[in-house]
């Protein structure tokens, strides 16, 4: 369902992303796990359509998202790091609008918005402004939009950072459902351990833009011989504290362009 | 089609449910054609040609326009900042559609403006 060839992502002398190359099979949850600034982000905005690769390549559904970016964007449905609801709009409004970008007919539509907000418990809020929602409802109507158009592939970039350990239950107990009756695809990041554990089928562990290590949370505890995945994470990427490095704002400029230019 | 009309639509009801902008937005005309208007009008007339309002009036429509297009372009850059902006990017559209649908919501905004300020200025004369 993705597969990644020797992706290379370069920010100038930053080397973000080195030389990755992984398969997803459909119907599957896979976890990508690693420190701060190991990559995670960059690889999925390239394979999003929203970076282009410095070289190397990659199939989503079996299309290269540089080639037809189009055909990609509407196979996927993604949640993003940070927010990115229009929180003046009402979560209803939200979806709505999702469902027009996504040219998802109006009947089908109707019935997907009420299906989706029941299954994430916001049927209740759908006319209230999303300025008004928690952290953890925000969230949840983020994966509700994502999962709108019935996309094959879900990507989560860190959904459950800074959520409270109940919402976090059940907003993969929520994913695991949609796995489980619909067949989406789930490609996930985190730094919960537990969470990669509990969910993941396969779990790939990246650091310094390459991959140090893969296969099912088992696996990786005997490669390691630690007892949990947290000792495994740790034996394999180090304990020192990795900084995050943001790019430059000439560097992001230059992105925005980019974007704007296809 | 759809696509432009519902990112329209969005930057209208972005719009009217900001009061404070509405209301912000007019206080600039009002300023030059009350404070102004009543301070300056008097030189003016004495100096000889008819009446200040409607001398300063289609200026100050002409301003009021020219600020509301430019606060609407600035909404990309809010969107930008609160993240709604990627939501767009990754969407199936040509980013032709999504530049002309919130294009098309910033000309409306504007015309409702300088209506309104028409509408005042009409009233004070």
């Amino acid at each position: 369902m993705i597969e990644a060839r020797e992706l290379v992502k370069r920010f100038g002398e930053l080397v973000a992303v080195d030389g990755l190359s992984f398969a997803v099979a459909a119907g599957e949850i896979f976890a990508f796990l690693g420190p701060n600034g190991a990559g995670k982000t960059t690889t999925i905005q390239m394979l999003t359509t929203l970076l282009q690769p410095t070289s190397g390549s990659s199939r989503v559904d079996g299309l290269d998202p540089v080639a037809r970016p189009y055909d990609v964007r509407a196979r996927f449905g993604i949640v993003f790091q940070d927010p990115s609801l229009d929180i003046e709009l009402t979560a209803y409004e939200n979806l709505e609008l999702h469902g027009v970008l996504y040219h998802v007919p109006r009947r089908v539509r109707v019935d997907r918005i009420e299906i989706l907000l029941k299954l994430f418990e916001l049927w209740e809020r759908r006319d209230a402004p999303v300025k008004q929602f928690s952290g953890g409802m925000k969230r949840r109507l983020e994966i509700a939009r994502g999962l709108l158009h019935t996309p094959k592939i879900l990507f989560l970039d860190e959904p459950t950072l800074g959520l409270d350990p109940q919402s976090r239950n059940q907003l993969w107990t929520q994913v695991k459902h949609l796995n489980d009756t619909e067949g989406v695809t789930v490609f996930l990041t985190t730094h919960y351990m537990d969470e990669a554990e509990r969910v993941a089928d396969r779990i790939a562990i990246i650091d310094h833009g390459r991959i140090v290590a893969q296969g099912s949370p088992q696996a990786l505890k005997q490669q390691t011989g630690a007892d949990s995945l947290e000792h495994a994470f740790l034996a394999l990427t180090g304990a020192t504290i990795r900084d995050e490095r943001t790019n430059g704002a000439a560097d992001q400029m230059r992105q925005m362009a980019r974007m704007w230019s296809r | 089609m759809a696509v432009v009309y519902i990112l329209w639509l969005r930057e209208v009801k972005r719009y009217l449910r900001s009061r404070p902008q509405v209301i912000a937005s007019l206080g600039q005309p009002l300023l030059y054609l009350v404070v102004l208007g009543f301070g300056l009008g008097p030189v003016f007339e004495q100096a000889g040609r008819g009446s200040y309002l409607q001398f300063v009036a289609p200026g100050v429509i002409g301003m009021g326009i020219l600020f509301t297009s430019i606060f609407s372009g600035f909404g990309l850059l809010w969107d930008r900042q609160f993240g709604f902006l990627k939501e767009t990017l990754v969407a199936p559209v040509p980013r032709l559609q999504i530049m002309v649908g919130r294009t098309l919501g910033g000309a409306t905004i504007t015309m409702i403006q300088g209506t309104i300020v028409l509408t005042v200025c009409h009233v004070a004369l």
